[in-house]
């Protein structure tokens, strides 16, 4: 039996260190570090399989640990059973009980606690997610939205110091899900209880999210900012998981200043120190892959061949497709040296579309690209991003 | 949980404001019913009526022994109902019965349990076990259950090396125990299946879910799982005490004299006295009994679904 004084009843930062999970051979989470501060709206994201529900349930602690440990705070609970963890979770399809009302349902965690003031809790968690007129209902009498947002209120309901939310509003339309997001969120801010919400929708979690983890293959590859993430990444894979990347190989000429000064078959570019992805060696000769996002490309008529702009970083090309798609219209482009390069321009002026078969120039602000590791593949989780857009 | 879920899956779709089916063929549903009414009304209520009619008849005056005319002689009722020799019968019966039930439900909820989560891949082969026994006749079953628990059988040693009994008095086959533990075997299927089919449906989520919300191991059971299979424990109980109590085979062949039951006071009078009009009576006195007692148990169970 659990009782109130079971449930260790610490707050503070949830920290995962080297934490491995195997099926058989299969290595589903593979050394994973990870420290989410407390208070923080945490997104897990990563494509199908890649490990983000396993790491959840080992935290809730429905899924023992190979290796490695979790501790929120001081307190290790590596070990602690589901129920003397003070962390909640709710569930991908929301295991609302059938058999109880809405009411019940959201009474359920503080009854087994054996909370003396169950009452004006359960009504107050029903305020937050604003469906009181519904507390006597079943769950199956609930739409897909009314009933996430049970599920939310039912888990918030025992204030964990963790909340746990995996692919909360998978099931939900597209339209209910973004208005979702926003109630989500207004429901952390309003609470503060740390947030880990897993998600394959990348949108979904920059957003929300204060921190975003990409994840694949049962590892990390990059944690940050929504921002960082998607001006810097630091692998291929969030550069083409994370929104769209043009992903150019190219060698290291030299340097000039601060400046990493490279070359391709489209010509020369330099893209500044800074922007080169931790751990990536510019040494002159290297391969390495430039990245610059579509929608900083700027693509003009091809009229004179001598008016390039002075900075370099500029290439030449012939528009292979056009597709306009109301706000801006996505080109792709076949560059002289062999590359194709995806461009998204804005309307500004209407009839300003230029046609397949125009040759354009493309250019772009030096700052705004980035250098990876040259051995990398630079189609790593392009595929998975159609995918995961469903 | 069916009515009730569907119920709410329809009150949903109006709240969503979706379009009412159109009316074409709203008729369908009926001509679906068909033929099950076809087979109601031939194998039921032609049959009830008939026993009906055959209650009111009396014997011919002076006819042969089993000839009789329809004279609605509803006295018939008065005469079994102040017979005190039926009384025993049928009080025997339900209670045979009702711990038959209880018996059954005690080995049959574990063991659906036990087919329905933690059977693994042998879960088919559980269930066949399960049904296996039907493949043999009845009667040769409970026939088998004389060798199983007579005083030379291997139930009675091990009772008598355990102590129960001391040698040479004492015994199990013929006696109430006996009929009870025959019903008990010859229902156990159908009390076991419906508590599988509920339990199955359950979803394995819902007892994580009540795992993560304090209600481990079997507070969880006790909240969440059975709640979510008293549907089949009601099937089940029903499926089991109903039969049960109008049985007569286990009584006639694991009991004696002192554990008749009602269906053999129906089984003599309409084979051995041919007393018809009686037999009906009986029938007629044995499922009002049943059905008053199933009503007061579906109501205490209270489960919505069946009502
Ligand atoms: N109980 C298990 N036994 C064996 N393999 C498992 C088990 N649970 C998960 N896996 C494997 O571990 C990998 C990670 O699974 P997980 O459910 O964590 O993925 P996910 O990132 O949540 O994916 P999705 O976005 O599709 O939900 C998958 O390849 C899966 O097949
Ligand atoms: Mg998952």
């Amino acid at each position: 039996m659990a009782r109130s004084s079971d449930v260790t009843q610490v707050d503070g930062d949830l920290t995962i260190t080297h934490l491995t999970k195997r099926f058989g051979d299969f290595t589903a989470v593979d050394d994973l570090d990870l420290n989410v501060p407390q208070g923080s709206f945490f997104a897990l994201l990563g494509p199908s399989g890649c490990g983000k529900t396993t790491t959840l349930r080992m935290v809730a602690g429905l899924e023992e640990p190979t290796a490695g440990s979790i501790a929120i705070g001081d307190a290790d609970i590596t070990f602690s059973r589901p129920y003397q963890r003070p962390v909640n979770t709710v569930f991908q399809n929301y295991a609302l009980f059938p058999h109880l009302d809405i009411y019940e349902n959201v009474a359920f965690g503080l009854r087994r606690r054996k909370d003396g003031d169950v009452d004006r809790k359960v009504k107050e968690a029903l305020e937050l997610v604003e469906l009181q007129h519904v507390m006597r209902r079943k769950p199956g009498q609930l739409s897909g939205g009314q009933q996430q947002r049970i599920a939310l209120a039912r888990a918030i309901v025992n204030r964990p110091a963790v909340l746990l939310l995996d692919e909360p509003l998978g099931a939900l339309d597209l339209k209910l899900r973004r208005q979702m997001q926003l109630e989500l969120k207004r429901i952390q801010t309003e609470v503060g209880i740390t947030f880990i919400h897993v998600t394959h929708d990348q949108e979904e979690a920059m957003t929300m999210a204060d921190t975003v983890a990409v994840m694949n293959a049962g590892v990390i590859e990059q944690m940050g900012s929504p921002i960082d993430l998607y001006e810097s990444p630091n692998t291929a894979f969030v550069a083409n998981f994370l929104g769209q990347s043009n992903l150019l190989p190219a060698t290291v000429t030299g340097a000039d200043g601060d400046d990493v000064l490279l070359s391709d078959a489209d010509g020369a570019f330099r893209v500044p120190r800074a922007r080169v992805a931790p751990g990536v060696d510019v040494g002159t000769g290297r391969r390495v892959l430039v990245g610059v996002r579509p929608e900083k490309i700027h693509a003009e008529l091809l009229t004179v061949a001598g008016d390039a702009p002075s900075h370099g970083n500029f290439v030449e090309g012939t528009v292979a497709s056009a597709l306009f798609t109301g706000v801006s219209t996505q080109y792709e482009v076949a560059t002289r040296g062999g590359d194709v390069i995806g461009v998204f321009v804005q309307n500004l002026r209407p009839g300003a579309v230029f046609d397949p078969g125009t040759a354009v120039r493309l250019s772009w602000d030096a700052g705004f690209a980035f250098i990876l590791d040259g051995s990398e593949d630079p189609n790593a989780g392009a595929l998975l991003d159609d995918e995961a857009a469903d | 949980m069916s009515i009730a879920a569907a119920l709410g899956d329809v009150q949903r779709d109006n709240l969503q404001g979706s379009p009412q089916p159109q009316r074409r063929g709203h008729f369908v549903p009926y001509l679906l019913m068909l033929p099950g009414l076809l087979w109601l009304g031939v194998f039921f209520v032609v049959p009830l009526v008939t026993l009906f009619m055959m209650s009111l008849q009396t014997a011919v005056p002076g006819g042969e022994i089993g000839e009789y005319e329809q004279t609605f002689h509803f006295a018939n009722y008065v005469d079994v109902l102040t017979d005190p020799s039926y009384y025993t019968p049928l009080f025997r019966s339900f209670i045979y019965a009702a711990c038959a039930t209880v018996l059954a439900l005690l080995i049959g909820y574990p063991l659906a349990y036990f087919i329905a989560f933690k059977s693994g891949r042998f879960r088919n082969l559980f269930l066949i076990m399960v049904i296996a026994p039907f493949f043999v006749s009845f009667i040769l079953r409970t026939i088998a259950w004389r060798q199983i628990l007579a005083d030379e059988g291997p139930v009675v040693a091990a009772m008598k090396w355990a102590g129960f009994f001391s040698d040479g008095i004492g015994g199990i086959y013929p006696s109430a125990i006996a009929v009870v533990l025959g019903l008990t075997y010859n229902f156990l299927p159908f009390m076991t299946l419906p508590i599988y089919a509920s339990l199955e449906r359950v979803d394995p989520k819902l007892v994580e879910a009540a795992g993560d919300l304090y209600a481990p191991g079997f507070t969880g059971f006790r909240k969440v799982t059975l709640p979510l299979s008293m549907p089949g424990v009601v099937a089940g109980t029903l499926l089991t005490f109903i039969p049960a109590t109008g049985d007569y085979v286990n009584a006639a062949l694991l009991g004696n004299s002192k554990n008749t039951m009602i269906g053999n006071r129906i089984d003599y009078a309409f084979l051995n006295t041919n007393d018809y009009p009686t037999a009906a009576v009986l029938s007629f006195v044995l499922m009002a009994c049943i059905l008053a007692v199933v009503l007061v148990y579906v109501r205490r169970v209270g489960t919505e679904d069946l009502l």
